[in-house]
């Protein structure tokens, strides 16, 4: 009991720190701090709360694992994305269409 | 009969049944395939952030960054409470266990009432996508308006697993009125890690939709 309120004061703090960062202008680190905490937060739920500290290897396996398909996902998806010059038709917009901005 | 409720070492470390063991694989299982239900609207955030970051920076400015903190905030109370009802459960103090997930709905019914009132608040300040949004400071309105497809898509299927989760916890705790031992503790622990996924999904979504483009 006492490491799940210990953990919990941490998350707490965390989240203090995330808001609190991301006030102050930093440039990229505002992104990398945003990132890195939510990481830290993650880690501490999924070791601690959902008790993959000591778990069986099997379970943490299930766990990379995920990670790494929505890595995959994110890695091949983004590459085709940001690499490739995408042929619109003459009638499509280069932007995003819709009725926004026209009150 | 007695292989299947022979003690053995399981997933948490703890001395449990074979069931218990075959119980969180089935959840973590599951839990992988959530992820990869919610990672494309990651994916779609990063790639509209990539592609109109002015846009979408503008439009995160505009979110209630209150309301957001405050529902991190009761979300990973929430967590805590889970983890402690699942705890108190395993050890037979069912009263306690039944107070704990008490708590969690609580906390729950309290997010789901702060992220309405948000909504309330999008509506009139023109956030919804349609006819009359704006965004102060966004140079592409349409842009914009993706950010808040992704806005909206992203936290109601995010309440939805809120919702879902409350019921199950009710559940549990229903369970454990009934003093069902063994099997409830195992029932709570399962339910709990679903719930901690849903938490899980939130510490993501709470930088990418409330902090990013705070500062500039």
């Amino acid at each position: 009991m006492k490491t799940i309120v210990l953990v919990w004061a941490g998350l707490l703090a965390l989240l203090a720190a995330t808001a609190a960062s991301s006030l102050i202008p930093l440039g990229i680190a505002n992104a990398a701090l945003n990132i890195g905490i939510a990481a830290a937060k993650a880690a501490l739920v999924a070791l601690f709360f959902m008790r993959l500290r000591r778990s069986i290897a099997l379970l943490r396996l299930i766990a990379v694992v995920s990670l790494l398909a929505l890595g995959l996902l994110f890695l091949l998806g983004g590459a085709d994305l940001v690499t490739r010059h995408i042929e619109r038709s003459a009638w499509q917009d280069a932007r995003p269409s819709v009725s926004a901005g026209q009150h | 009969m007695s292989a299947r409720h022979a003690a053995v070492r399981t997933a948490s470390g703890c001395a449990g049944t074979a069931d218990d063991a075959r119980a969180r694989i089935g959840m973590w299982v599951f839990l992988a395939s959530e992820i990869m239900f919610f990672g494309p609207v990651f994916f779609a955030y990063l790639y509209g952030r990539h592609a109109w970051t002015q846009a979408f920076e503008a439009a995160s400015r505009s979110t209630d960054l209150a309301c957001g903190t405050l529902n991190t905030a009761l979300l990973l109370t929430s967590s805590a409470a889970m983890a402690a009802a699942a705890l108190r459960a395993e050890q037979g103090a069912r009263r306690q266990a039944r107070r704990g997930l008490g708590a969690v709905v609580l906390l729950g019914a309290a997010f789901l009432l702060v992220k309405g009132y948000e909504y309330r608040q999008d509506w009139h300040e023109g956030l919804v996508p349609g006819p009359g949004f704006h965004v102060a400071q966004a140079a592409d309105q349409a842009a914009a308006q993706l950010f808040y497809f992704v806005y909206f898509f992203a936290t109601l299927l995010h309440a939805l697993h809120v919702i879902i989760g409350m019921g199950l916890v009710l559940y549990c705790r229903g369970l454990l009125a009934r003093g069902s031992g063994q099997t409830g503790a195992r029932r709570v622990e399962i339910c709990g890690l679903y719930w901690h996924f849903v938490d899980l999904v939130w510490i993501f979504l709470y930088p990418a939709l409330y902090l990013a483009g705070r500062a500039s």
